[in-house]
């Protein structure tokens, strides 16, 4: 096969690796997992580019496959439930800004801790729209709801995510 | 009309409320604590999960052109397998079994055809669903084909580790001929060798496997957590 087909590929749909990223992220709590979950989705995805099945956007394409995989492995997995939701991961700190880059990266871990306390549908609807950047219309496209129970679940996300975090963030920024 | 504090916030918060209502939904919240909470909390909720975006890992972008360069692109359907099957944990003595450096052509052709296949596997290669583990310590799953190595039908599954290090587990359906100049594990059952700048162990149990790589460490590594004997 030429290399042009996986040059072609990648180039059109590595730069949208953060966004697979982020959504994995939510979809998967273990960090394997959710490598493995990004990966699954660039060969599902490379294998459908090579039979001619190229999108007119990658980005919601991309989602799509990343849910629909996510979902296969949440069909399977009936273990999923046991991994504790409370548990704030601790992410390394790097660059100049230490004290700012400590607040954001707690802040950032506080944030996906308290989105896995969310339910399945709110968190995934929420991260496709306030971390992906996809409409509601898009988002109804992609997980196949109704536009209206789009919106719906994501203001419900937003809120429990503001009344779980609020006097954290709060504390943190004092 | 009736007072419907979520449903209006979730209208106004998304856009789609029209301009004359939205007027008067704004008149409204200024007097209405409960209607002024739905927005303050759906606002400071939006917030907040866009500040939770975060940068995927360099390595994962380097796993993904690494895995796309190693598929060979085929229209079956590639499952990498989340519903891994360990193989039989027993404990591997390769340690024992010592590496013996050999060069030269005088290797069995199957032997001759997996070196060549390690070193360039076969684009026309069938990928196949994994059946292996997704990690070995640190080396990295990358794909599972099939192929024919002389006359020999094997499955091979591939592997990296974050160095560049690869290494390859064929496995058979019949015993691989014994490498030339190989030597064997004090219980007979597995044997090494190296030829050519590739290391090789070789086992029976549980199925016939032959690991191959370009580093000692990670073969043994690989050895080890498959559970070969």
């Amino acid at each position: 096969m030429a290399a042009d087909i996986r040059d072609d590929f990648l180039r059109a749909t590595l730069p949208s690796l953060d966004l697979v990223y982020n959504l994995a992220r939510r979809a998967m709590r273990d960090r394997d997992l959710v490598e493995d979950l990004v990966q699954e989705t660039y060969v599902k995805a490379f294998e459908a580019w090579v039979a001619g099945r190229k999108p007119k956007r990658v980005e919601p394409w991309l989602a799509t496959i990343c849910l629909n995989s996510a979902r296969s492995y949440w069909r399977r997995a009936s273990t999923r439930r046991e991994i504790a939701l409370d548990n704030v991961e601790a992410e390394p700190v790097v660059d100049d800004d230490v004290a700012a880059q400590a607040i954001a990266l707690v802040r950032q871990s506080l944030v996906h801790a308290a989105l896995w306390k969310l339910p399945d549908v709110q968190r995934i609807a929420v991260a496709l729209m306030d971390i992906d950047g996809f409409s509601a219309r898009e988002i109804a496209g992609i997980t196949g709801a109704p536009r209206g129970t789009v919106l719906s679940r994501i203001h419900r996300g937003r809120k429990k995510l503001a009344q779980i975090l609020s006097a954290e963030v709060e504390r943190l920024e004092a | 009309m009736k007072h419907e504090p979520e449903k209006a916030a979730v209208a106004y918060l998304s856009g789609t409320m029209r301009s004359r209502r939205r007027a008067r939904f704004e008149q409204h919240i200024v007097d209405c604590e409960d209607c002024w909470q739905e927005v303050q909390l759906g606002r400071t909720g939006r917030s907040l999960a866009e500040s939770g975006r975060e940068l995927s890992p360099q390595d994962t972008r380097e796993n993904i052109r690494a895995v796309i360069a190693a598929h060979p692109g085929s229209n079956k359907s590639w499952r990498v397998g989340w519903g891994m099957t360990m193989l039989v944990a027993a404990a591997a003595v390769i340690a024992s079994a010592g590496y013996l450096s050999l060069r030269g052509p005088a290797q069995p052709p199957v032997i001759e055809a997996v070196s060549t296949d390690y070193r360039e596997p076969a684009r026309s290669s069938r990928v196949i669903e994994a059946e292996l583990p997704r990690r070995l310590g640190d080396l990295r799953y990358l794909t599972s084909y099939v192929s024919t190595v002389d006359d020999l039908k094997v499955i091979a599954h591939a592997y990296r580790d974050p160095a560049g290090h690869k290494v390859i587990v064929y496995q058979a359906d019949s015993t691989f001929p014994v490498a030339d100049g190989a030597e064997h594990s004090s219980d007979g059952r597995t044997w090494s060798a190296a030829t050519d700048g590739v290391i090789l162990f070789c086992a029976d149990d549980p199925i016939p496997s032959l690991v191959v790589g370009d580093d000692l460490r990670e073969v043994t590594l690989a050895v080890r957590e498959l559970g070969l004997r």
